[in-house]
């Protein structure tokens, strides 16, 4: 019933990421990668990990053709899965830490020049944000038991 | 047990996201809106043309063929974009990508059996030799998020509003890229730099036509 709900959360937030092309003052938040990380830290074993992974790359793949985008957004998700056991605060520091890494490496592969511009400043500001709100509403859900 | 299964799952999602061109269509229902913005842009491109003399596109009577730009790309950058044209309906590698005939996008970078990936001027990496309205003043034109022109010559007139245009051998002469919207000097002093307004979005392309 957990992973039921973590698949809906996930699959529902790409959706609106890619579907609506969800934006903030024109700027996209990532909320793929928020969303997946996010429930890294709500699953019991790594293999659930993976899976929620593979289905985000699997709703997200935009096109026929797999993308950098796709392949560097891969990469960095199971990055974070493998990561996040070992970095050493609490899990929702942990979680900003991945965010804020992901988004940096996300630019870094894909266009570094972006790195130095307000555009990315604006995006990780939201990945931050976002992921605040994604992190508490999975911290309900765990503390109301539904999760 | 259970472990087996998501691992097959997980193999299985894994073949059918990297091994075979399926991926979930998140095409948006036909967008009038944007359509007429469009249209709008490319009548303004071909006006402003016809008002500068001496700048003719030109028309060597090449074919075009028109594709459909695949989805939303999900991401801010906005480097690239995905047509369903291919090898089969004759498209070649650095063909170039039009708005209705004047308005340039970008070029095709791979091409696939029945699809084709363009680099679109939006490419950080982006850099075209340019000239600027009606007294073709040369700039060189640099992609990324926020365009700008920028080697002008310090001495040329320049006025918000001019359009610029390619002048590269790559590409037909006399393709609209933008519109000049802010000029600034250099921090050396030597040259002047300008922001321009495009007159299209990445991300709201529907359709295009490629050479």
């Amino acid at each position: 019933m957990k992973l039921f709900l973590l698949i809906i959360l996930v699959s529902l937030l790409i959706f609106i990421q890619t579907f609506f092309g969800f934006s903030v003052f024109g700027v996209k938040p990532n909320l793929a990668l928020i969303v997946v990380v996010a429930t890294f830290f709500f699953i019991v074993g790594i293999w659930e990990g993976f899976l929620l992974a593979a289905l985000a790359v699997l709703i997200l793949k935009f096109s026929p053709v797999v993308g950098t985008e796709i392949l560097i957004f891969s990469l960095i998700v199971v990055g974070a899965l493998i990561i996040k056991n070992y970095l050493p605060w609490r899990n929702f520091l942990n979680f900003l830490f991945l965010i804020v890494a992901g988004t940096l490496l996300f630019y870094l592969f894909l266009s570094p020049k972006l790195i130095v511009s307000f555009l990315f400043t604006k995006e990780l500001f939201l990945n931050v944000f976002f992921g605040i709100l994604t992190f508490a509403f999975l911290s309900f859900l765990r503390q109301n038991k539904l999760l | 047990m259970k472990r087996y299964f998501f691992i097959i799952l997980i193999i299985f999602l894994i073949s059918i996201t990297y091994f075979t061109t399926f991926f979930v269509k998140k095409k948006r229902a036909f967008d009038e809106n944007l359509r007429l913005k469009q249209e709008n842009e490319e009548l303004r491109a071909q006006f402003q043309m016809y008002q500068m003399s001496g700048v003719k596109y030109q028309d060597d009577n090449n074919k075009l063929f028109s594709a459909k730009v695949f989805s939303t790309y999900p991401f801010n950058t906005k480097n690239q974009i995905t047509i369903n044209a291919g090898q089969k309906q004759g498209i070649k590698k650095s063909a170039v990508v039009i708005l209705k005939e004047n308005i340039l996008v970008g070029q095709v970078v791979e091409v696939f059996e029945n699809h084709s990936v363009v680099r679109t001027i939006f490419d950080p990496n982006w850099q075209l030799p340019v000239r600027i309205g009606k007294d073709e003043i040369n700039a060189l034109f640099q992609g990324g998020t926020e365009p700008k022109v920028d080697l002008i010559d310090k001495e040329k007139p320049l006025q918000v509003g001019d359009v610029v245009y390619s002048a590269s051998q790559e590409f037909p002469y006399g393709l609209k890229i933008g519109e000049i919207s802010e000029i600034k000097e250099t921090s050396a002093g030597v040259f002047k730099e300008a922001r321009l307004k495009m007159p299209f979005n990445a991300n709201e392309l529907r359709e295009v036509l490629i050479y």
